[in-house]
């Protein structure tokens, strides 16, 4: 996985899980290695964190990268170094935050084909 | 949000969990994961003397496979080529997830099948999943929509959502992921034919029990289910009639319902509720939870399902004696309730709730089981509406 040439060195995996009421459910893991057929090991359990929809959006909105105008959605996939999880993004999240989602869908579905279907060997 | 009231330590009593469960009982399990869903349901006994169960979500680690193994241990399962034909991922969220692998990994050679939505979600718990399922060639994958029927041994499973429109929109980020979960009927007993010597004969079967287990389908999936699976009881037209003997029962009408999304304003509404009528409204929520589950609104929606007090004025009743139970929930002496189990008797007569007093981290302590001595709502219902009735 190439994650669009970002060195991932050090860096959490923050996927948005939950959306619900103006709280933010993320999901924040270790960054994931990789096994020797390839796909992604995430070892350690997530640490799910909630956190203010309105303050998490401010915070992207000053440091997302590559910058987007768009709301958060479910699915959405970060790469930054992270602290101990509270509600406000700013005391945990340190930017710049790495927007990843489109590689991170493709991640979600290379992982859903192996499981279902014959890989194929080239 | 209204945290659950205290129930009366005095409505509980000790007694021998193990020792109420016949061999011809179904036990449904809401294991205390917090805010969140672990679901077990053991079958009754097949013939060979053995039983099956069915896993609804596995929300966090450790617990399920330490209940799995308690199980066992007391010879309630046994350990069998197919013990489990179905594990279903209702979602992907973590908090129905986040113990999926750990499970697959551990007993997954046990496993026939796993369902899931086919909503694509990059969290670990999903990418963990789906590398446990291809760790298991043998686990077929099936991604089920509204209308699936699968028998397995003595009951029935119907899948009721999410409606092939809704599964048709889930890649266009068109559909919440709360709305791609596969809610669904368990029904039993299924049986409707009778051996006789040499000769079969068709059971006109009068009653049987059931469990709407509602993931966390919010309204725009409930209408549709609504929509796919209509009341039939009011009208008795020959059509009504007929469409009650094709489909063997009022689809939506269960005696167990698992309320959705851990009872949020967006889970559940009056009209679900009353359709479904049910003995026992089961809410899986934390004691003091991220989202602060349950919602007022919801928990008055079920309340007023329940119980019409609109129009009159005046309280409900407490949620305990309408039937509502939280996991999250506490006894007058403060103690925790836990995790909840239902052992249900194909007649019906037998509804028994019991609680085990375990935290979110702590497994269920089969053992120190504390029987429910509330009311039985069934039996305030009217006599043709108390149990499901196949004509």
């Amino acid at each position: 996985m190439d994650w669009s040439g970002l060195d991932t060195t050090g860096l959490s995996y923050i996927v948005v899980d939950e959306i619900e009421g103006g709280m933010v459910g993320l999901a924040v893991s270790d960054w994931p290695a990789q096994d020797d057929k390839g796909r992604l090991r995430f070892d350690s359990e997530p640490v799910q964190a909630a956190v203010e929809l309105v303050e998490l959006e401010r915070f992207l909105a000053l440091h997302r990268q590559p910058s987007q105008e768009r709301p958060l959605r479910v699915g959405d996939v970060f790469a930054a170094r992270t602290g101990a999880p509270t509600t406000h993004p700013e005391g945990w999240i340190e930017p710049p935050i790495h927007d990843v989602t489109a590689d991170a869908r493709e991640a979600a579905k290379v992982a859903f084909y192996a499981a279902v279907a014959p890989i194929i060997d080239t | 949000m209204a945290a659950p009231t205290p129930v009366p330590s005095e409505k509980f009593e000790a007694r021998d969990f193990l020792a109420d469960i016949a061999p011809e009982d179904l036990v449904y399990f809401l294991v205390n994961v917090g805010d969140g869903d672990t679901q077990f349901v053991v079958l009754p006994q097949e013939r060979d003397g053995t039983r099956r169960a069915i896993v609804v979500d596995v929300g966090s680690r450790r617990k399920l496979p330490a209940l799995v193994e308690s199980l066992i241990d007391s010879q309630l399962l046994t350990r069998r080529d197919g013990l489990i034909p179905v594990v279903v991922g209702t979602h992907p969220h973590e908090d129905h997830i986040a113990g999926m692998p750990e499970f697959l990994d551990r007993v997954g050679d046990f496993v026939r099948e796993y369902w899931e939505p086919g909503y694509y979600h990059p969290s670990p718990s999903y990418m963990e999943t789906m590398r446990a399922l291809e760790d298991h060639p043998g686990i077929q994958h099936t991604q089920p929509t509204s209308g699936m029927t699968r028998f397995v041994g003595p009951v029935r499973v119907v899948v009721l959502a999410p409606q092939i429109s809704l599964r048709n929109r889930f890649d266009s980020y068109g559909v919440n992921i709360n709305n791609s979960s596969i809610a669904l009927k368990i029904e039993f007993p299924a049986s409707r034919v009778e051996q006789r010597g040499s000769d079969r004969r068709y059971l006109r079967m009068k009653r049987t029990q059931g469990i709407v287990l509602g993931a966390d389908a919010q309204t725009l999936s409930w209408g549709r289910v609504m929509e796919d699976f209509a009341e039939l009881r009011p009208n008795d037209s020959p059509v009504a009639r007929e469409l009650r003997i094709a489909l063997g029962a009022d689809p939506l009408r269960a005696r167990v319902f698992k309320v959705p999304h851990h009872a949020s304003k967006h889970g559940v509404n009056l009209e679900l509720v009353e359709m479904i009528r049910p003995a026992f409204s089961l809410i899986s929520c934390a004691a003091k939870g991220r989202y602060h589950f349950p919602h007022t609104v919801a928990q008055e929606s079920v309340r007023e399902a329940l119980e019409a007090i609109a129009t009159t004025g005046g309280p409900h009743r407490p949620d305990d004696e309408l039937g509502i139970h939280y996991t999250g929930s506490t006894d007058t002496d403060g103690r925790p309730l836990g995790s909840i189990a239902i052992v249900m008797s194909p007649s019906g007569r037998k509804r028994n709730l019991w609680r085990f007093g375990d935290r979110p981290d702590e497994p269920v302590p089969l053992g120190a089981g504390r029987l429910f001595l509330g009311p039985d709502l069934s039996a305030e219902l009217p006599v043709e509406e108390a149990e499901t009735v196949v004509l």
